[in-house]
């Protein structure tokens, strides 16, 4: 009997997919709701590839969000082909082009993030906020220098010409989200999945044990790092245009908090985790307006405290009726 | 190239060194101690740096708005050790690192309420010393001039930096911190509380941090909260470079960042005056990358 529950996590994913969908087509909310919602939702999961599954806390995962962001937007500013594939194929063309913006971010993670992977715990975040900032400060060196009449202070904004419509890039968003839950599914079950677990509960065992654990650190931080640098294009792409601001910390702090309050380590949690933190940025952006990231804080705090686990974790201890939650709930 | 106008970027950037060594101090012993990453440390700063503003504004004098961010930061150490750290790392002998994870969190939990705090009470606007005279004065040095705040910054960070160093070498107390950063178990064995040394540590290393916020204010004239952004990267780097828990090591990880920047300020104005600082403080973050990789317990820390 069991087999039928194990469906339940993917049946939730789909109903959430689902419900944008419909939302989307009944327009029920705006488009930059959903598309935002879509964005927490991106960045939590990409994260989750490497923090929630191989257990290293990337602080400085706002660089590949900026790097996709500018190389998307360079490339489309200056390369007229890019400009037209963008709004060709009702979002296909844009995410295509997202995709090269998400290969330079991996680029990125597969050379230096290879090399910064062979630290561990607080050394690896205190390196990821270096590159962060390495490439943050080389961002603004350089990019003045490519048109110096416009890019004030490595601000890159679209002109009319280059920006694209909104239905465009929801389609694109909407499948680079649905890949990013798949492929996050796909890893919870896989045997790569299983030895980025093994690397996160001892690594010097998943060692001997043979699980080739460098391999699997740097695909895994590269595949988040892609899918990171995807969103960030979107995002961009979506706001008219790039500043230094998306290198900031607090977009890796959005991405460690939703997947915190959701859960490490499991699929639902950041996805859940989006929503929730959503909800809750808009109502205490709402209700108490100045203190709302300051509440925010304590939220966290109390979380890291009282339930590391996050909800979904907290929900896996419990069981309903003779079914335990922790088999359904990955 | 003008090799003098290289020379006196390079002094302002050693300048500019020994305050930001003395901002990284408290994050060294929080770190070497307890392993515990101060991710609220740029807000630990900036809190001194807002306090001496709020108490100059009321009495006048800037040594009095110091000494009570000193005041004020020992005890919001007393307050973060008992309120975060001690469920995390109060107890436990061998910091694993999930337990690493979690003070990282809790930290930044911190961090993000206090920035917003500060966001909320005084906004984006600058906040400083004003008119007050000293400030504004400048002292000749051969052929470079020198803000009087500057100097005074400079002798005050040291001359705190050597008190510190000697009262962890020569005093009992010191002796014991030292102990701990060294062995905790150990420690234990031999009479020492190793909870009371980490709360200890966790009230010297804030209160020195929330300090160095008056240098800093002085070397920067006037606080905003990205100023937070700024300094705490670099003490990051500064404490990676000097080795944890090292703190004559910050001092220098300091003074080598400092002629860093000034040096390859000065390098690339000479080429392109726009690029100069972004490119000087990302050459210091790569600085930070590569001592990682390739000696990770820094220029002064001890092999573990």
């Amino acid at each position: 009997m069991l087999k039928e529950f194990r469906s339940v996590t993917l049946g939730i994913i789909i109903a959430i997919i689902v419900a944008i969908l419909v939302a989307r087509v009944l327009h029920l909310t705006t488009l930059d709701t959903l598309m935002t919602i879509m964005y927490f939702m991106g960045i939590a999961l990409s994260l989750n590839i490497i923090m929630g599954f191989a257990g290293y806390v990337s602080f400085g995962h706002a660089v590949f969000l900026g790097l996709g962001g500018y190389v998307y937007i360079l490339l489309v500013y200056f390369l007229e082909p890019l400009n037209q594939l963008q709004r060709a194929g009702f979002g296909i063309g844009a995410l295509l082009v997202s995709v090269i913006a998400g290969l330079a971010a991996a680029a990125l993670a597969a050379t230096v993030g290879a090399a910064v992977l062979r630290l561990r715990g607080a050394f690896f975040a205190i390196a990821t906020i270096g590159l962060d900032f390495t490439i943050l400060y080389l961002m603004k060196a350089i990019v003045p220098e490519l048109n110096p009449d416009q890019f004030f202070g490595g601000q890159v904004i679209l002109p009319a010409d280059r920006i694209v419509d909104k239905e465009t890039i929801f389609n694109a968003f909407f499948i680079a989200t649905v890949v990013l839950i798949a492929v996050n599914y796909y890893i919870r079950k896989s045997p790569f999945g299983m030895g980025l677990t093994a690397i996160k509960e001892d690594e010097d065992a998943a060692e001997v044990l043979g699980v080739p654990t460098t391999l699997f650190k740097i695909l895994a931080f590269s595949l988040a790092a892609f899918f990171t640098g995807m969103i960030g294009a979107l995002f961009s792409l979506n706001g008219g245009g790039v500043d230094e601001t998306l290198f900031g910390l607090n977009h890796s702090i959005d991405m460690i908090v939703m997947i915190v309050i959701g859960g490490l380590g499991t699929v639902l949690g950041p996805i859940i985790g989006s929503l929730i933190y959503y909800e809750l940025y808009d109502l205490l952006l709402v209700h108490y307006p100045g203190v709302n990231l300051i509440i925010l804080g304590v939220i966290v705090a109390i979380m890291v405290l009282f339930f590391p686990e996050g909800l979904i974790g907290i929900l896996r201890r419990y069981k309903i009726g003779n079914v335990r939650l922790r088999d359904i709930l990955e | 190239m003008d090799i003098s106008l290289l020379i006196i970027s390079s002094i302002y950037g050693l300048f500019w060194g020994a305050i930001l060594g003395f901002a990284a101090v408290g994050l060294t012993l929080l770190w070497g101690v307890m392993k515990v990453v101060n991710l609220a440390q740029g807000e630990m700063i900036i809190l001194g740096s807002y306090v001496a503003v709020i108490i100059f504004a009321m009495v006048y004098n800037p040594f009095a708005g110091a000494i009570v961010a000193l005041l004020l930061g020992l005890f919001a150490g007393f307050l973060v050790y008992w309120a975060l750290l001690h469920k995390l790392v109060g107890k436990v002998e061998k910091i694993t690192l999930k337990i690493e994870m979690s003070t990282l969190l809790a930290m930044f939990s911190l961090s993000i309420a206090l920035m917003n705090f500060y966001y909320f009470i005084f906004g984006d606007e600058p906040r400083g010393f004003g008119l007050w005279n000293i400030g504004i004065s400048n002292i000749k040095l051969g052929a470079m001039t020198v803000r009087t705040n500057v100097l005074l910054a400079d002798v005050l960070s040291i001359v705190s930096i050597v008190v510190v160093y000697l009262f962890l070498e020569r005093t009992i107390l010191g002796k014991s911190i030292r102990a701990v950063m060294q062995d905790a178990q150990a420690a234990s064995l031999v009479g020492i509380d190793p909870v009371k040394i980490k709360m200890l540590t966790a009230v010297l290393g804030i209160g020195l941090t929330t300090f160095s916020g008056f240098m800093v204010l002085l070397y920067e004239s006037a606080v905003t909260p990205d100023i937070a952004h700024k300094y705490a990267p670099l003490s990051f780097v500064i404490v990676v470079l000097g080795g944890l828990g090292s703190v004559i090591g910050a001092l220098i990880g300091g003074l080598i960042i400092g002629l860093v920047y000034g040096l390859s300020k000065g390098i690339v104005t000479f080429y392109n005056a726009k690029m100069s600082d972004p490119v000087a403080l990302a050459v210091v973050f790569v600085i930070l990358i590569v001592i990682l990789l390739v000696k990770p317990e820094g220029l002064f820390g001890r092999k573990r």
